[in-house]
């Protein structure tokens, strides 16, 4: 199965990341099947509690299935301070119920949305600050197509919370007009329909930065996150490598 | 006005055909400001959501909806496929159908009112084993989707008292005792789905009684009076626009039932509505591709050439029960003896729509490899047995033009370096290597197409065509042609494509878009220069014959300073615009375009014999497609079309549960894409001659996808020396054809 990382830079699952390149592989080495068994076993676990209580470390961890049960569901960030129903759950945190407002830092400017628990940082991004750049391609992140930069570090729009982000500064493909990335695109050709473009120049640019120097046995081992229907890989690939070269 | 000849620039003349131009949109698309049809929010829009029928084959009782219309935010319970309270019960054949609707403030709101809804359903058998001809049979779930038969002239006829088929089954089995090599095997392929990134749908609202839809659409200037049909409204009333549509790859023809619902659901509630399908339901019911399987003899002389084809075919393309198109078999090469019989198979599954290069790329993978199979059998080269065959195939014209491309594609490859005999290469650890071929054949007439051409006074250039960009550039050929012709630069024309309001162009389907446009702003542009150059030709005192557009003037030929700069020249329309309107009707002789193009493709892979495991190392597309227009989106639809073979042929299916008939991979998590790392390296060979220059536009989107998926299986099969028969070739299916064949 296709799974996906959180955190671009790697690729989606170790066994497809070992199992990339034949160019890397010594002659006696046995490929592992990339869709063998599950290396991603937190998009099998459906929580679905009413309400749910969830700490910055584990954010990244759960399904956001468990949120679509309800708009009073509630949910506990460590960031965010309810105005409406905040109760202690746990030392450090407190419960969100309800519709709330919060601010995010997106491309520079703090904006104000009103979200309740299940609410998607992809919902708020789409529905209330027109940044439509990012796409719902696939909720469960597993095609990349919502990718935007949390602090610095690419996670799926779709399937991060709203309410995990409040305060954080939160970079789209909106933003990168001046920068390397969607031109290299356009120059390699890395785009048909486009409709998977914006996620991957976001991956793209956080994959640089991690990796500037990238070789081309990296680049093929590191972009796996995202799908392009149309088949933009060879482009795409050919992009990056004269990124680095640029570099 | 002297009549207008139409015809292209001559290659050394040309700035911008040909060559490599950037695609206008590109930085919109790569920033997220091309706006989609889901990226499209109206003020007070309502977001609608379906509850997808959870069972292959059922009735649908009845639906209680009170719960659902209780939750805050939701304004409407809408029955799309559901009876109403008294009606009878429903019968639904296909998992994933759309019972009934949701509209409400927010999507989350709409996914909560889907959770309350009661519905009673009653079960029904499935089927869903479209594999099985046994079983299917058994099922009486069979329905007879044609066949034929042509044996050479040289074998007579049946005397009258004769009884036919008993004749001809004599004939080909005595033919079969007089091969030298005879092949039986049995190959398939499974049904995939589009899988377009954009679900279908549309945000739309009524404008009084105006429907006014955007619309996820390949076909922006025909899907009104899909609309009006179904609304009992006329056409006129019916405006559709399509900007930026996010892949269709032949599903996105109609507005859809889901489409005719949205339009229901406004009218009712008065608000716009946004209905697009979920992931799941967009794998579900936005479009398959039908599957085939095949059962086949063939006998080959002592040169390896095919003297009779004997198959009998089978497959599914849903509840209609049909299978791949029987016209096709064996693909490119037609023996001069051949029997063919095909069976559709009716399943519980929705009816498959168009796959780019609609029965192609399947026909392509269950026939060549047969081919490879006889090369296996003689030990010989698969490349030598696939020229030899060159003698025997549909379109005789096309023989050297295959040969010339499998000796490039072959060069390419590296074939004479890496050919081993079947099963015979050098082994690293577990890991096998191998080579294989496909070849395939296209159409790509252009399509109909009409461009509105307007000079203002003040050298402003605008063109409107009800055509549609699905992503192979259609927009950039637009501007390119009419900036060529114009002798501007390509930024000075301002193209508007992707609306029914504008002249009428056909929709994008069979490789016909680029030759469509081509033609009818060809045509304009000419017109439209032609009148300018009267109106130049009366000022400078020259005649129009000596003048020519280039550089953003009009000038004598061959003197430069008796010239008008394009503005100048503008200025002479006088107060109103110039304008043209273009009429290309396809079919119509024409200079400009043709038809027909042939292809081959080589795989270069790797297999690991302990994991089932294959790896792409390489991949050789050669292809001819007339006039190159642009020669970076051409390449990119090269390299995509390669990747596509590469899903279908190593990843992508759709797969059944046996019992329930549940189409259970309806996620991307488990219904597989390759992905970047997966595509090896590819490379791209267009097959220009001189005399492909003169043929004029041919459409290039199907063509390149066809033979990618033969390619690989071959290669597969001549790295282990053991076929898997059906595509996907997954690990499980690797290592149990490895297994069988070690007895
Ligand atoms: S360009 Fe169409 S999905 Fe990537």
């Amino acid at each position: 199965m296709n799974c996906h990382a959180q955190e671009r830079g790697g690729s989606h699952s170790d066994a497809r990341k070992l199992s990339t390149c034949l160019n890397l592989i010594p002659d006696s080495y046995t490929f592992i099947p990339a869709d063998w068994g599950s290396c991603c076993a937190h998009l099998f676990h459906r929580l679905e509690p009413d309400g749910f209580i969830m700490s910055q470390q584990s954010s990244q961890g759960v399904s956001r299935r468990g949120f679509l049960k309800g708009s009073g569901a509630a949910v506990a960030v460590s960031t965010v301070v309810s105005s409406t129903e905040a109760e202690a759950a746990a030392p450090g945190l407190q419960v969100v119920n309800g519709e709330t407002s919060i601010t995010i830092k997106v491309n520079g400017k703090s904006l104000t949305a009103k979200v309740e628990p299940r609410t998607t940082l992809l919902d708020v991004l789409r529905y209330q600050f027109d940044l439509t750049g990012a796409k719902p391609v696939s909720l469960d992140g597993s095609s990349g197509a919502s990718t935007v930069l949390v602090g610095g570090k690419a996670v799926m729009a779709s399937t991060t919370l709203a309410l995990a982000v409040a305060g954080k500064e939160v970079t789209t493909c909106e933003s990168l007009g001046g920068d390397a990335v969607p031109s290299a695109f356009v120059e390699h050709d890395a785009q048909q329909c486009g409709f998977c473009t914006p996620g991957f120049v976001v991956a793209v640019r956080a994959f640089l930065n991690k990796y500037p120097n990238a070789t081309e046995e990296q680049i093929r081992a590191g972009l796996n996150g995202n799908i392009c229907r149309c088949g933009t890989y060879a482009n795409i690939l050919q992009a990056v490598i004269s990124l680095v070269k640029g570099n | 006005m002297a009549e207008v000849t139409y015809s292209w620039p001559e290659n050394h003349k040309s700035r911008l055909i040909g060559k490599r131009v950037s695609r206008l949109d590109g930085m919109e698309k790569s920033t997220g400001a091309a706006k989609y049809t889901y990226d499209i929010n109206l003020p007070k829009q309502l977001v609608v959501r379906a509850l997808g029928c959870p069972h292959a084959h059922c009735r649908v009782i009845s639906v209680d909806a009170s719960a659902a219309e209780e939750v805050p935010g939701v304004v409407l319970v809408h029955l799309i496929k559901a009876p109403k309270p008294g009606d009878d019960p429903v019968e639904i054949r296909a998992d994933g159908t759309l019972l009934v609707a949701v509209a409400a403030e927010t999507e989350a709101i709409a996914a909560e009112g889907l959770s309350k809804l009661k519905v009673k359903y009653e079960l029904l058998e499935s089927f869903v084993a479209d594999h099985d001809l046994q079983a299917a049979e058994a099922k009486k779930r069979t329905k007879k989707a044609g066949g034929g038969i042509e044996l050479d002239e040289a074998l007579g006829e049946p005397d009258d008292d004769d009884d036919e088929e008993e004749w001809e089954e004599q004939k080909v089995q005595e033919l079969f005792a007089q091969s030298t090599y005879v092949v039986e095997g049995n190959y398939g392929i499974d049904t995939i789905t589009h899988c377009c990134l954009e679900p279908h749908g549309s945000t739309l609202h009524w404008d009084g009684d105006r429907l006014k839809v955007n619309l996820s659409t390949q076909n922006v200037s025909r899907t009104d009076d899909g609309y009006a049909d179904a609304l009992k409204i006329s056409a006129d009333e019916v405006d559709v626009h399509c900007e930026y549509i996010g892949g269709g790859f032949g599903s996105k023809f109609k507005p859809d039932y889901w489409g005719i619902a949205a339009a229901e659901i406004a009218k009712k509630t008065g608000r716009p509505i946004k209905f697009l399908l979920t992931r799941n339901q967009e794998l579900k019911i936005g479009g398959n591709r039908p599957s085939g399987f095949i059962d086949v003899k063939l006998g080959a002389d002592e040169n390896g050439v095919v003297q009779v084809w004997d198959s009998h075919h089978w497959g599914t393309s849903g509840f209609n029960g049909s299978t791949v198109s029987v016209g096709n078999f064996p693909y490119v090469f037609r023996p001069k003896n051949w029997r063919r019989r095909a069976t559709g198979i009716i399943t519980d599954n929705e009816p498959s729509v168009a796959w780019r290069a609609p029965n192609h790329p399947q026909a392509c993978a269950i026939t060549q490899t047969a081919y490879d199979d006889l090369a296996a059998k003689m030990q010989a080269d698969s490349l030598d047995i696939f020229l030899r065959n060159l003698e025997n195939i549909d379109s005789p014209e096309k023989s050297l033009v295959y040969a010339e491309q499998l000796r490039i594609g072959a060069d390419l490859i590296d074939w004479r370096k890496h050919w081993h005999l079947h099963g015979k290469g050098k082994r690293r650890g577990s890991v096998v290597e191998g080579l294989g071929i496909g070849i395939h054949k296209w159409g790509g007439t252009a399509n109909s197409s009409n461009c509105l051409l307007k000079i203002h006074p003040d050298g402003g250039v605008e063109s409107y065509c009800g055509t549609q960009d699905l992503g192979t550039g259609t927009r950039t050929i637009c501007a390119m042609v009419l900036a060529e012709t114009l002798g501007l630069p390509i930024e000075a024309v301002k193209v508007n494509i992707g609306s029914s309001t504008y002249p009428f162009s056909g929709a994008s389907g069979g490789s016909t878009t680029v030759g469509a446009v081509s033609e009818s702003h060809r045509r304009a542009a000419q017109e439209v220069l032609a009148q300018l150059f009267d109106l130049v030709a009366k000022k400078l005192e020259v005649p129009a014959e000596k003048l020519e557009a280039s550089s953003g003037s009009i000038s004598v030929v061959g003197y430069s300073d008796k010239s008008l700069s394009w503005k100048q020249a503008c200025s002479l329309i006088g107060i109103q615009p110039l304008e043209v309107t273009s009429i290309y009707k396809r079919g119509d002789d024409s200079p400009l375009s043709s038809s027909n193009v042939a292809g081959c493709q080589m795989a270069r892979v790797a297999v690991d014999t302990d994991t089932g495991v294959v790896k792409i190392i390489k991949m050789v597309a050669v292809q001819d497609m007339g006039l190159v227009m642009n020669r970076k989106t051409a390449e990119s639809q090269i390299y995509g079309a390669l990747i596509m073979s590469i899903a279908a042929a190593l990843f992508e299916q759709r797969i059944n549960d046996p019992k329930t008939g549940a189409f259970i991979n309806s996620e991307l998590d488990n219904y597989r894409l390759p992905r970047l790392g997966d595509t090896g390296e590819l490379v791209v060979h267009f097959h220009e001659p001189e005399s492909e220059r003169a043929r004029g536009v041919i459409g290039l989107g199907e063509p390149p996808a066809i033979s990618g998926g033969a390619a690989i299986a071959n290669a597969v099969c001549n790295a282990t020396g053991v076929r898997v028969p059906t595509l996907p070739l997954t690990p499980k299916r690797v290592l149990d054809a490895l297994r069988t064949a070690k007895g």
